[in-house]
């Protein structure tokens, strides 16, 4: 069985945060790098799914971006992943979806992959896109949002999160993708002697245009910081303020008529 | 004419979704700018009956796939009929909704289509015939102007509860044409729904959230939370912090991992205001936040703050919505 996990590396979320000069992303100084939460759960199912196939297994990470993705990479080989493809590509935060998931199609096309994890979205662009737009190119069914995962006699047994707190039981034969939701499981921390021997693991390296040329559909105009609310802040003893906040509630807002 | 606006209205169980008039207000009031009409594109079982009713919401044609198989959303069985209806309307652009199952579609429909998509748009102009759309990026932290390529049709997802929903003009019909569509045999199967037994409000979608955070000390003392919402009607939420001290479960968490949502109503107790939360809960009508600590980041979103004890000022709220809802009833 060949498993796929696609990562993304993202700033920390609580990092310090800049818009760049041409105000169309973000300023990459002193910001700290890390992989994209979601993705952690995808290496981890991946994992778990290599360790239930066993010898006739085989899980490749794949990331695009600069050197430094390679950090996330190697975390996601000490994490159990056999070997890592780097798409070697410095302007990949340009790049919108539509051309991320045509560099990955490429790449995978024709390798006959089982099973493809990947997020169910980035922590930075937050578009939600790749992982699907990476199936249909593929031609492949695709489950998004999964907080369960299953696998049988070459069927994939899922559980996806809908609103209201309904979940769907979804079957499929493999070559399948599902994206991956908080929920589903706990990223394992990879230990010393993993992460040495992740070191020694094979980690290719590619080039974009050994992929796809493909044209971009969006074009980021411009990005800014949200004005600050600058609320109304209420003091005094509970009870009157309950009685106040009331009043305010029942005025501005549609709710508690 | 131009080309018309699209809308994809998204339906299940029976009836559609609230986001579905909401996208279709949105795609009226995008098509009056650009002065033509508005197309809708319905795909379900046995939903002939509801179609016209999207002419109160200012759609002039459905088109409308109805079968069978087409009852549950499912990507094979659903993305090549709605990517065909879309190619019979020929519009200038597409409006989807922001749902779980909108985002999926909406991003099968941009592979398939071969057109650029933004998920989770906020709002949309037309600037000089140019659709431009907005959305938060990086949890919020930040606000992003996408544009297309000349001749391209954009494919918009909607946040749910965001855009406004005109008020319904009871007496307008909308066209109908109903396509014979070769529903495509699918490798994947929905067998089963799991629904939330428990009674509680779903989060997603819910008018009024009531959250706890790290300030609720313990997990039992969730309960002050659970009767306020029930009797305010709200859902009850969860900062990542409760949640990872196994306060509360996974499906509680309101967060940029976790749940986004926008309700009416937002009340934050004993919540900091992580920039993982406020990512979750930022686009909240109105935000009320309960904190011990002035300082806490949270009551920079909040449009009124409360700087006191949740344990004296939640149960006093509890009991003067109760005053309320007795004299009210």
């Amino acid at each position: 069985m060949k498993i796929l996990v696609c990562i993304k590396q993202v700033p920390d979320m609580e990092g310090k945060f800049q818009i760049d000069a041409d105000g169309i992303w973000y300023s990459e100084e002193d910001l700290a790098w890390r992989m994209n939460e979601y993705d952690g759960y995808a290496v981890e199912q991946a994992v778990r799914l290599r360790e239930q196939v066993g010898a006739a297994a085989d899980l490749t990470v794949l990331s695009i971006g600069p050197d430094r993705v390679r950090e996330a990479m190697k975390k996601a080989m000490a994490m159990g992943c056999d070997r890592g493809v780097h798409i070697k590509d410095n302007d990949a935060f340009r790049k919108d979806p539509f051309e991320i998931a045509s560099l990955i199609a490429a790449f995978a096309g024709g390798k006959g992959f089982d099973v493809i994890f990947t997020g169910m979205q980035s922590q930075d662009r937050g578009s939600g896109q790749v992982g699907v737009l990476l199936a249909e190119m593929l031609g492949i069914p695709a489950v998004t949002t999964i907080v369960h995962f299953e696998f049988a006699d070459g069927t994939l047994q899922v559980k996806r999160e809908l609103e209201g707190g309904t979940k769907s039981v979804v079957r499929m034969k493999t070559p399948a993708l599902v994206t991956c939701q908080l929920g589903l499981n706990t990223p394992r921390y990879p230990t010393l002697p993993n992460i040495l021997q992740a070191r020694k693991k094979e980690l290719l390296s590619l080039e974009p245009s050994d992929l796809a040329k493909t044209e971009a559909r969006l074009t980021t105009e411009k990005m800014y910081f949200p004005e600050k609310k600058g609320g109304m802040v209420l003091e005094g003893e509970p009870d009157k303020l309950a009685d106040q906040l009331l009043a305010i509630l029942r005025e501005k807002t549609l709710v508690l008529r | 004419m131009s080309k018309c606006v699209c809308v994809v209205a998204e339906y299940r169980a029976g009836d559609f979704r609230r986001v579905a008039y909401e996208v279709a207000s949105e795609g009226k009031r995008i098509a009056d700018i650009l002065g033509t009409n508005v197309c809708a594109v319905l795909v379900g079982s046995n939903v002939m009956d509801k179609a016209p009713t999207l002419g109160r919401y200012g759609v002039d044609k459905v088109y409308v796939a109805d079968d069978p198989a087409l009852e549950n959303y499912l990507p094979e069985t659903h993305v090549p009929v709605i990517a065909d209806l879309i190619k019979k309307c020929d519009p200038a652009l597409v409006l989807l909704s922001a749902s779980v199952d909108g985002k999926d579609l909406s991003a099968r429909l941009s592979a398939r289509l071969e057109e650029g998509l933004v998920q989770d748009c906020t709002e949309i102009v037309v600037d000089g015939g140019k659709i431009k759309v907005k959305k938060p990026i990086y949890a919020g932290k930040c606000l992003a102007w996408s544009q297309w390529a000349e001749g391209a049709m954009p494919l918009i997802s909607c946040r749910p509860n965001v855009m406004s929903c005109m008020a319904p003009m009871e007496d307008k019909k909308a066209e109908v044409e109903k396509v014979d569509v070769a529903v495509p045999q699918a490798r994947s199967s929905v067998t089963g729904l799991e629904l939330d037994t428990s009674g509680r409000v779903g989060l997603s979608g819910a008018e009024i959230i009531v959250s706890g955070g790290r300030g609720m000390k313990e997990a039992s003392n969730f309960s002050i939370l659970e009767e306020l919402a029930k009797l305010l009607g709200a859902a009850v939420g969860a900062s990542r912090a409760a949640v990872d001290s196994g306060w509360r479960p996974h499906a509680d968490q309101v967060g940029q991992t976790g749940k986004v949502v926008n309700p009416n109503l937002y009340i934050a107790a004993g919540i900091s205001g992580a920039i993982q939360h406020l990512a979750g809960m930022g686009s909240s009508k109105f935000i009320v936040a309960i904190n011990k600590d002035a300082d806490a980041p949270i009551f920079s979103k909040a449009d009124y703050g409360i700087v006191e004890d949740l344990f004296a000022f939640i149960p006093a709220l509890t009991e003067e919505v109760r005053k309320l809802k007795s004299t009210c009833s």
